[in-house]
């Protein structure tokens, strides 16, 4: 189901939340919502799921106006940051909940219910916590358990908000993978609030960059992350690092740039403050003379020139023209 | 500097920590236990056959009828009120919500005394609406209904005041989840937001209840204390006491200890509840 916002504003006493916002999602794409907290990227996504209602625009889902349709007959699946599993109610019955609310005509048989329930539990790989309360679960665990009560009731729009904020980042890895899969094999329309670039990149097919109430840029990881439309969305999808070269500020990413132990032309002495292997990669941050900003050049583990580098050493550098 | 204070007060001389253990004890017994037994020595004081029958008294049945109701009319009300004011309060934001929870403690704040004397310049023969309810025939004040209002406005914050900490700590979050999962609202109301309460909504009527019982001041001046009519429990013990009846008055105290005592049991229980929900979630 495709979800169209429409000239979306929704102000907050002073505060605009969200000012004047387009976004079109199209039917079974995986979109993340990025940005810095107080963006307003959860607001949106809350309106579109009806949680909240726009002072003026509208959302469409496949060309319908819902804007005035309540939540519980929009049909979208949505999962809290933190949850919000009923804790009075089993494993069981949290994700059994959207179904028995069903009116008496459309609910089914308690013994299709049960079904359905272990089916869901299985494709979570929880079925073996049926009887547990939301409290003797990981966090990991009930992320999971949130996500089988929303897909309960079928919903053909899937909304997450922050899913894997309150993770260790172990877990947090394993549920990104396991939910892009997820995501293809149950062909959702799915939208997702993230303040992680990392995690945007990661598991989204488009990126919705926001800042400040309004959209920065919409576009796949690679085309934000290439050509970033505005400094701010330069600066929020990767570290960055700031060179005065005659009056004017040169940007260059920690891995666009070329080092040499010996003078070389064009490259420009730095001295060494630190070196930190980070895994595949290693760090090396740099003082250069005339700016109080350090240089961060990221290179490969086994880089020639970090053979015998030492602190204090001095590393001549430049920015790879891009 | 909390890990020492810490080994200090477990380090404390024995003899201090004995002291403070005697004191205790002391207090304990002096205030609390000593006037209880005093209450069923006294009452017993002429055999158990007179103690049940000074119990069982035809004015003391009647009292302890009245108190009954007004504990069944103004227990449930408060019980729909205080669920209703916590429910505002606590999920809704709206212009004039700092005036509602002041206004809703205002019992607490208010004597008793004044509250019924509110009552009687409102509803009383000379009071506001005196003339229209002697034109019509309604007696309030020295009658039961009066007694109802007071006992209900004392009792007032019990249940709201119990839920609204409970109700805010746990936020809207699962009520939106269970609109997004298709409940009305009122499926909401029972299927999520009740349990979630209903520990806290039962020690809110125990204490309410309690209170209910004992009232006195509000309802000593709204009764004028006709026996056998308008005596609840509490204005009973009194009259007898100073009609110098110690027995009597002990025996049908002793009606109210009892009661009492049901209600310490069942707020107890209603507690042990609410941390046995609590603790599961640490395991």
């Amino acid at each position: 189901m495709s979800i169209e916002v429409r000239q979306v504003h929704k102000q907050f006493g002073n505060f605009t939340a969200l000012n004047n916002i387009n976004l079109d999602i199209k039917a079974g794409e995986l979109v993340a919502l990025l940005g810095p907290s107080g963006c307003g990227k959860t607001t949106l996504l809350r309106i579109i799921a009806g949680l909240e209602t726009p002072d003026t625009g509208s959302i469409l889902f496949n060309g319908d106006d819902v804007s005035r349709r309540d939540v519980r007959k929009r049909n979208v699946g949505f999962v809290f940051q933190h949850y919000a599993l009923f804790r009075h109610m089993t494993v069981f019955d949290n994700v059994a909940f959207g179904l028995r609310m069903k009116s008496r005509r459309e609910r089914p048989s308690e013994a299709v219910i049960a079904e359905k329930v272990q089916e869901l539990l299985r494709m979570v790989q929880l079925d073996w916590l049926s009887d547990r309360y939301p409290e003797q679960l990981s966090g990991g665990q009930r992320q999971r358990i949130a996500l089988a009560r929303a897909l309960a009731v079928e919903p053909q729009i899937l909304l997450l908000d922050e899913p894997f904020g309150a993770l260790d980042a172990k877990v947090r890895k394993e549920l990104r993978r396991w939910l892009a899969n997820l995501h293809e094999d149950i062909n959702l329309t799915s939208v997702f609030v993230t303040h992680d670039q990392e995690e945007a990149m990661e598991v989204a097919d488009r990126i919705v960059v926001m800042n400040k109430g309004v959209i920065e840029q919409i576009g796949t990881p690679a085309e934000v992350y290439e050509n970033p439309a505005s400094d701010f969305v330069y600066h929020f999808l990767g570290d960055s690092n700031r060179l005065k070269v005659a009056d004017q500020d040169i940007q260059f990413r920690p891995h666009e740039v070329l080092l040499s132990q010996v003078a070389v032309t064009d490259h420009q002495p730095g001295i060494v403050r630190d070196i930190r292997p980070l895994g595949a990669i290693t760090r090396v941050t740099l003082k250069v003379e005339g700016q109080d900003e350090p240089i961060e050049a990221e290179v490969p583990r086994d880089d020639v020139n970090l053979q015998g580098l030492t602190r204090g050493a001095t590393l001549f550098f430049k920015p790879k023209a891009s | 500097m909390s890990t020492t204070s810490h080994q200090n007060s477990r380090n404390a001389p024995s003899w201090a920590r004995l002291a403070l253990i005697i004191a205790a004890w002391a207090t304990f017994i002096v205030f609390l236990v000593l006037p209880l037994a005093i209450v069923l020595i006294e009452a017993l004081k002429m055999g158990v056959a007179h103690f049940f029958e000074s119990m069982l008294e035809a004015d003391a049945i009647s009292a302890l009828k009245l108190t009954l109701l007004a504990v069944a009319i103004s227990v449930p009300l408060n019980l729909v009120f205080g669920v209703a004011a916590a429910w505002c309060v606590s999920k809704h934001d709206f212009y004039g919500k700092s005036v509602l929870i002041t206004l809703i403690d205002l019992p607490f704040s208010v004597s008793p005394i004044i509250a019924g004397l509110v009552y009687v310049l409102l509803f009383g023969a000379q009071g506001f609406f005196g003339e229209w309810l002697i034109e019509h025939d309604i007696q309030i004040i020295f009658a039961v209904p009066g007694i109802v209002l007071a006992t209900l406005f004392v009792t007032v914050p019990f249940v709201a005041r119990e839920l609204i900490p409970l109700m805010q700590q746990q936020g809207t979050q699962e009520e939106e989840a269970a609109r997004l999962l298709g409940a009305s609202g009122w499926q909401m109301f029972w299927h999520v937001t009740v349990p979630n309460i209903k520990w806290g909504l039962m020690y809110g009527v125990v204490l309410c209840t309690a209170r209910a019982m004992g009232e006195f001041g509000a309802v000593s001046v709204v009764s004028g204390h006709i026996r056998g009519f308008t005596n609840t429990l509490p204005l009973h013990v009194e009259i007898l006491y100073n009609e110098y009846n110690h027995v009597a008055a002990f025996s049908v105290a002793s009606l109210l200890l009892i009661l009492a005592l049901i209600m310490l049991l069942l707020k107890q229980w209603s507690e042990s509840r609410i941390n046995r929900q609590l603790n599961n979630g640490d395991e």
